[in-house]
């Protein structure tokens, strides 16, 4: 399809929006409602261009204009300006924008006037300042003052719609896209305007937004209307650090971009992966990063004399070990790490573990089963036409996970890419989508899913498997047939499957994905458990797991809160003072994953790249740099040395090459995995992470008042980075 | 109690107007909004609540339709709620001044209800009855029109003795028995109904 | 009528013309004229029978032939729309009534729903069978009360008699047909918003195209007319495509509800035939204005003023006449404003109408209409304005005007941008002196 956009003719699929052809030549439109993953709307009325199409006459030729040789077929253009995110480009299409139309900058001039009208300018106190759509908009294409003349609307300025939301109703410009976003997205109607004309303004009457992704409002709300209240007056956009990186909290891996300043994880934000989280991150992911920067370990703790904890160097602390595990032999000592750790660090454990020759080794949480069925990417889910979810609660285990089955739900519609990005104005995408309840089936407990199922089987998880092979009920039959009727069929795994799954479950599992054709998710227990089964990270013959920590001689826990300590010597190696680094006779500070570079693998098999951010955790090291202290403590060789070792060894050991992994990440299949028996494991992200203390917006002005703190007038500079791990 | 505890034939009755589907069902909302208020003469948020779980959908939506909408009330309105055309035709014949008389003899301001319970006033917009104008309607019920001095003295006194006087919908059309248009001067012109040709109709018409 | 001349007799333009007839409202104000029995005796359930008779796809034709064009403003050819429902998709379709009547002028819908609610029925079920709609609603706007009972009456009625409900007269056709009352939203008219509300949802206007007939009330094919069309339509099937064609000009065909409003002898709702003169309505048959006039609005608030002179007053009430005269037919709520009454003020109530109904769905219409330009009026009428105001409404126009989601925020621009262009001394006078040149008066009598 050519359409001719500001003079410049270009090729575009059918289809594509005005808007989306206008930035496809390279163009811009100012616009505010529309979104890239919402529908188009066409409510600002910003995005407004001349717009005008060719003709045929009754025989199917164009209406020509001009003779001979030099007619072309005669352009007839609309009477008046087109909102170009809601208009379809069609073959010849002519459309001009503010760039090469008086009549579009003024109309957009005159529309940034009306937008700006009611909106309070209180840029300088606004957390959006700096990231706000409105300013740089205004700046773009605005008249530059307003005529307005009289008093705005005044409107409550502080209203929290929940704990972690807080709403400035005079910013609002109505553009409703976090409407649309509950509606469309996680599927509540849960936030609508209230009254109509201009008097019209967003509220809840559920007595707050409920948790669960309600966040990413703050995100789009292309205005300072919606705040993020955790990180409300933290600081101002240009102050924070920005990290590209991903979240671990869950093994979803979703893109996020973590805001720090003054060495202070303030924010997360989500970061678009279209393979992955499209736009959106879960609560907890967003929400839940307070424990980074509270009551942090900073430096290394050793025993005194009286047998208490106190802060020491390094040095002390590696003499300490070396202290501790003298006598020992190097193998008694067992090493034991969380499965978010990187595969980097899972690769230096290894690495540590075959210099110590130690069989005690473990990282959990995991399950004891490997799947060999088709593995379902999370595009596959959200455009499958059967998704069967079975023993899982997504709230806890992969909350993002939920959304991708509700976009199945309401058409799997994926907006395409183009160069400049993902089509900002999908025209495929409708308000109020119909949804297909009937796509879903769930089995096992109740959960938040339920709501949008059409299939719910209450039933046992770990019996369902091998039920469905032989359905013994109505509502099992109807599950096999909607699999069997299905094109595109996905299987999600949760924890009640997974965990403790009996010896048939393989074979079930994989006799029901040949069946049916479906392809299989079985969501890991942790962030990274399923990139860590790749390595060598289970116990060896006779080994102890890390549920029997408290037999062994002596051992080294990363980041795992098993709530014992060995019977021997015991290293704990933690952000936070644990019960287990309480009991433990030298601690070692360790970084979050939002401190740390290295690689992750989701729960569909994408390689994702974590980047660090620039918290200050003291003396804080990752794993790799740790296993080094801890080597030297025993006397063994360095197993890495640093991330540039770790990634050598999983180049050499697993043929992986990180070293250019893309923003977006990569799907990977190890070859080989390791599994072995596992503890029972119940995936908790919630309560686990959601410590989050949001203040009220006075107790926050009063602890800004009570810090000194003042409204920053300039850039500051970026604090120095810390904690890195190169 | 919940107000349609006791009404199950009524929901069912609104119901089977709508098709049997999540969408038919939220069609309910306005016809179940519109039960409420007539009966209790308001919507509080407990009723909003029952009626989004009717309708299968939240407090929010129920809440963000009803405040659409300038005749569905939060607050208790008085016994006798005069809305009062304020639309241009009104205006032209005065509803300024007949609203400035209702606020000021009935000493009650929009929003507020008299002390004795029975008044409360609302300015609204063209109640489509221009052509018999000033126009009030009071509470769900009929038109007042041609409202002047001297009817809104009537009708006033009436409701502060209780007695509502029946809405009057005088037709301001000029069609005679016969069927036939009457010109201002009086004369009837035209032709009738009578006087068109029928066309034939089903073979088991009655024409 | 049959035409047996030679040559086609001269269309009909005046109702003084003896071959006119009221037919719409020919037993509007009589007694009992709401009831089966009554409506029965007066030729009542005939036309549908004729419908039946001639099958669906004749009705159709029928009544493209008729000229039959929507009455609800925008003057839309009915045969044309009802022939863009897909024919044989399968899939439930709806007819709705848009009974909502708000545009202020207008007021002939609701003695056509309170009075002869049969005649709309019927109209409805015909326009159903043609469109092979298994379902309709009439929308009908909450004040409308009494003729919402009426309505419901008539329907109760209609149904205990077999003419809603399962195979209708024994033609095989079904059709129900229910009533959803608004609640006050002027918005509700746009038939878009109408379907929005139907559904239990805000009443914004939804975007198009996908046009109703393709995806309309609950996504599935649907048509929305007038109370008005619907009416035509069994008169059309009563009497014929020929009969309804022989009146009005070429283009704007039959005979329309025209409404008088404003001070004149005899304000009210005449039966004429497009093409009549604003001159016989408001003379011959309101009685004449009482007071020296200024400014007709022909055809419901949102149709640009047109200036109180003779060629205004000549000019033939069509939609393409009115059209080239710089207004618009609109409903034929015609309102007459005096000179002595300050067009500013008028203006005002007209823009704050507007602002008040904004559904507040998108930004020139929310900011522009109800937050700004009500405030330019108030700021002028009531004494402050100043050198430079006119200009800027105008300028605000220009930046509102076409840049709108729907056409409310369009209507609201009819009576500025023309009473501005009339008027502008009146404005200049209070955006330099401040004070009004015609100020207020009393205007609240008897009658
Ligand atoms: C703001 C707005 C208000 C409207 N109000 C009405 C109305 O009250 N009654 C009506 O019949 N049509 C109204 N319309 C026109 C309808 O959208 C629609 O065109 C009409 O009902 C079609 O019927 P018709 O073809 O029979 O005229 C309105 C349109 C707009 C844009
Ligand atoms: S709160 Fe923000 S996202 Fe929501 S409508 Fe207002 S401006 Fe848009
Ligand atoms: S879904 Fe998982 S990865 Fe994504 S933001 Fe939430 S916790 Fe983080
Ligand atoms: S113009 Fe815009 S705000 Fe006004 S009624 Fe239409 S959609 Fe709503
Ligand atoms: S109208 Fe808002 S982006 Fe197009
Ligand atoms: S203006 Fe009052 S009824 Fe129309």
């Amino acid at each position: 399809m050519k359409v001719t956009v500001d003079g410049t003719e270009i090729d575009l699929p059918a289809g594509t929006s005005a808007i989306d052809a206008v930035f496809s030549a390279g163009g811009d439109v100012p616009y505010f409602c529309a979104h890239k993953y919402l529908s188009p709307v066409g409510a600002c009325r910003m995005c407004l261009v001349e717009s005008g199409s060719p003709r045929r006459n009754p025989d199917g030729s164009f209406v020509m204009e001009g003779e001979g040789d030099a007619a072309t077929p005669k352009v007839f253009w609309f009477p008046k300006p087109m909102a170009s995110c809601t208009m379809q480009a069609t073959e010849g299409m002519h459309i001009r924008s503010a760039k090469t139309s008086q009549v579009v900058a003024k109309a957009q001039a005159g529309m940034m006037e009306f937008t700006l009208l009611n909106h309070p300018l209180d840029c300088p106190t606004c957390d959006k300042g700096g990231a706000c759509e409105l300013q740089d908009r205004a700046f773009e294409y605005g008249y530059g003052a307003s005529r307005f003349g009289f008093d705005r609307r005044h409107a409550d300025k502080h209203y929290p719609l929940s704990d972690f939301v807080i709403l400035d109703q005079e910013r609002c410009i109505h553009c409703k896209r976090c409407v649309r976003y509950f509606e469309e997205v996680p599927g509540q109607e849960v936030l609508d305007f209230i009254e109509r004309g201009g008097h019209t303004f967003i509220d809840t009457q559920e007595g707050g937004l409920p948790t669960g992704f309600s966040g990413n409002i703050t995100d789009i709300c292309p205005v300072g209307a919606l705040l993020d209240n955790v990180a409300r007056f933290r600081g101002r956009n240009w102050e924070y650090d920005h990290t590209p990186t991903t979240c671990t909290l869950c093994p979803v891996g979703c893109s996020i971009t973590v805001d720090a300043r003054n060495g202070r994880l303030e924010r997360i934000v989500a970061r678009e992966n279209r393979d992955v989280n499209e736009a959106w991150i879960c609560d907890a992911g967003r929400f839940g990063h307070v424990f980074a920067s509270e009551e942090r370990l900073t430096t290394p703790l050793i025993r005194d004399e009286d047998g208490q904890l106190v802060a020491a160097t390094w040095d002390a602390a590696i003499d300490a070990m070396k202290r501790g595990f003298s006598g020992m032999r190097t193998a008694d000592v067992a090493l034991y790490l969380g499965a978010d750790s990187t595969l980097e660090e899972g690769a230096a454990l290894e690495a540590l573990a075959a210099a110590t020759g130690t069989r005690s080794v473990d990282h959990a949480p995991r399950y004891e089963v490997s799947v060999t069925a088709p593995q379902a990417t999370l595009t596959d889910v959200a455009t499958a036409d059967a998704i069967v979810v079975i023993g899982a609660d997504l709230g806890e285990e992969a909350p993002v996970l939920e959304l991708r089955i509700l976009e199945a739900l309401r058409g799997g519609l994926i907006p395409p890419e183009f160069a400049h990005g993902t089509a900002i104005a999908d025209l495929r995408l409708v308000e109020r989508p119909a949804r297909r309840p009937e796509r879903l089936a769930v089995i096992g407990r109740e959960s938040r899913l339920w709501a949008h199922a059409g299939h719910r089987v209450s039933a046992d998880s770990q019996g369902a498997l091998a039920r469905l092979t032989h359905p013994d009920t109505d509502e099992l039959r109807a599950v096999v047939a909607l699999l069997d009727g299905a094109e595109r069929p996905v299987i999600i795994l949760g924890a009640d499957v997974l965990s403790g799954a009996g010896g048939s479950f393989s074979a079930n599992l994989t006799d029901l994905a040949s069946r049916t054709g479906a392809r299989v998710i079985a969501i890991p227990a942790a962030a990274n458990s399923r990139g860590l089964a790749a390595l060598n990270l289970v116990p060896r013959a006779g080994g102890l797991p890390v549920w029997r920590a408290q037999e062994a001689p002596a051992a080294f826990i990363s980041r795992l809160d098993p709530g014992v300590r060995a019977a021997g010597f015991t290293v704990v190696h933690d952000t936070h003072l644990t019960a287990t680094a309480r009991l433990a006779d030298v601690v070692l500070p360790a970084v979050t994953n939002y401190e740390k570079r290295g690689t992750v693998q989701n729960l569909e098999g994408r390689l994702l790249p974590l980047h660090p951010a620039a918290i200050q955790s003291g003396e804080s090291a990752d794993l790799i740099r740790t296993l080094s202290a801890l080597a030297e403590a025993l006397g063994v060789k360095a197993p890495a040395r640093g991330l540039r070792g770790a990634q050598a060894l999983l180049a050499d050991h697993l043929g992986l090459d990180l070293s250019d992994l893309p923003a977006r990440g990569a799907l990977h299949t190890f070859r080989r995995t390791f599994a072995g028996p596992a503890a029972p494991h119940t995936p908790t992200l919630w309560t686990e992470r959601m410590h989050a203390r949001p203040l009220s917006w006075v107790d926050r002005i009063e602890e800004l008042v009570h810090s000194d703190w003042q409204l920053p007038g300039a850039p500051a500079a970026p604090p120095a980075r810390a904690g890195g791990s190169d | 109690m919940t107000y349609f505890e006791t009404k199950q034939p009524l929901v069912a009755d609104i119901f089977s107007r709508y098709p049997d589907s999540p969408q038919g069902r939220r069609s309910a909302l306005m016809p179940l909004l519109r039960e409420v208020q007539d009966a209790e003469g308001f919507v509080s948020e407990s009723r909003m609540a029952e009626i989004a779980a009717l309708c299968g959908t939240t407090a929010t939506e129920v809440r963000s339709v009803m405040s659409f909408y300038s005749t569905y009330h939060t607050l208790p309105t008085g016994k006798y709620h005069l809305q009062v055309c304020s639309t241009l035709m009104c205006a032209l014949a005065g509803a300024d001044e007949l609203w400035d008389h209702l606020v000021e003899s009935l000493d009650v301001q929009p929003g507020e209800v008299s002390p004795d319970g029975r008044f409360s006033v609302q300015k609204v917009e063209c109640l489509g009855s221009c052509g018999t104008a000033p126009v009030m309607q009071i509470g769900d019920d009929g038109y007042y029109e041609n409202v002047g001095p001297g009817k809104c003295a009537q009708i006033l006194e009436s409701l502060r003795n209780d007695l509502q006087p029946l809405p009057d919908n005088p037709v301001p059309v000029t069609v005679g028995d016969d069927g036939r248009q009457v010109l201002a001067t009086g004369q009837a012109v035209g032709s009738s109904v009578t006087g068109l040709h029928r066309l034939p109709g089903h073979a088991g018409g009655d024409a | 009528m049959t035409a047996t001349a030679p040559t086609p007799p001269k269309p009909i333009t005046s109702a003084k013309d003896p071959r006119f007839a009221p037919t719409l409202y020919a037993h509007v104000g009589q007694a009992e004229s709401w009831t089966l029995a009554y409506y029965r005796q007066n030729g009542g359930y005939e036309p549908v029978r004729r419908a039946f008779a001639v099958g669906p796809d004749a009705v159709i034709d029928e009544v493209k032939k008729s000229g039959l064009r929507g009455r609800g403003g925008a003057g839309f050819a009915t045969g044309l729309k009802w022939s863009f429902m897909p024919l044989k998709d399968g899939k439930p379709h709806y007819v709705i009534c848009n009974a909502d009547e708000s545009e202020p002028g207008s007021f002939k819908d609701r003695y056509l729903l309170s009075e002869d609610p049969h005649q709309l029925i019927e109209g409805m079920i015909i326009a159903a069978y043609a469109m092979r709609a298994s379902v309709g609603y009439i929308y009908i706007r909450g004040e409308y009360v009494h003729a919402a009972e009426r309505i419901w009456a008539a329907i109760h009625e209609a149904r205990t008699a077999g003419l809603l409900g399962q195979n209708i007269l024994g033609s095989g056709f079904d059709f129900q047909l229910y009533v959803h009352r608004g609640a006050g939203a002027y918005i509700c008219g746009e038939e878009t918003a109408l379907m929005n509300s139907l559904e239990g949802l805000r009443a914004n206007p939804r975007l198009k195209p996908p046009f109703p007939a393709a995806a309309g009330l609950y996504g599935l094919p649907t048509t929305i007319n007038n109370v008005e069309t619907f009416c035509a339509a069994t008169q059309i099937l009563r009497y014929g495509a020929d009969w309804h064609a022989g009146m009005g000009t070429e283009k704007s065909r039959g005979m329309k509800l025209f409404q008088v409003s404003g001070p004149v002898a005899r304000p009210g709702v005449y039966e004429l035939p497009l093409g009549t003169t604003f001159r016989e309505l408001i003379y011959d048959w309101a009685g004449g204005p009482l007071e020296e006039m200024k400014a007709i609005i022909p055809g419901g608030s949102s149709c640009p003023m047109l200036p109180w002179t003779d060629a205004t007053l000549d000019t033939p009430m069509d939609y393409e006449s009115v059209a080239a005269a710089g207004s618009m037919l609109g409903t034929g709520g015609v309102t007459l404003i005096p000179q002595a009454d300050c067009i500013v003020n008028a203006t005002w109530n007209l823009v704050r109408f507007y602002g008040h109904e904004s559904c507040g769905k998108c930004t020139p219409c929310r900011e522009g209409i109800s937050s700004w330009m009500t405030r330019m009026y108030q700021k002028l009428a009531t004494g402050r304005g100043q050198p430079g105001d006119v200009q800027l409404i105008l300028d605000m126009s220009d930046n509102i005007g076409g840049r709108s989601f729907c056409a409310l925020a369009d209507a609201c621009l009819g009576p500025v941008l023309s009473s501005i262009k009339l008027f502008r001394e009146e404005y200049d006078a209070l955006a330099t002196t401040q004070q009004p040149l015609y100020p207020a008066r009393r205007r609240w009598r008897d009658r």
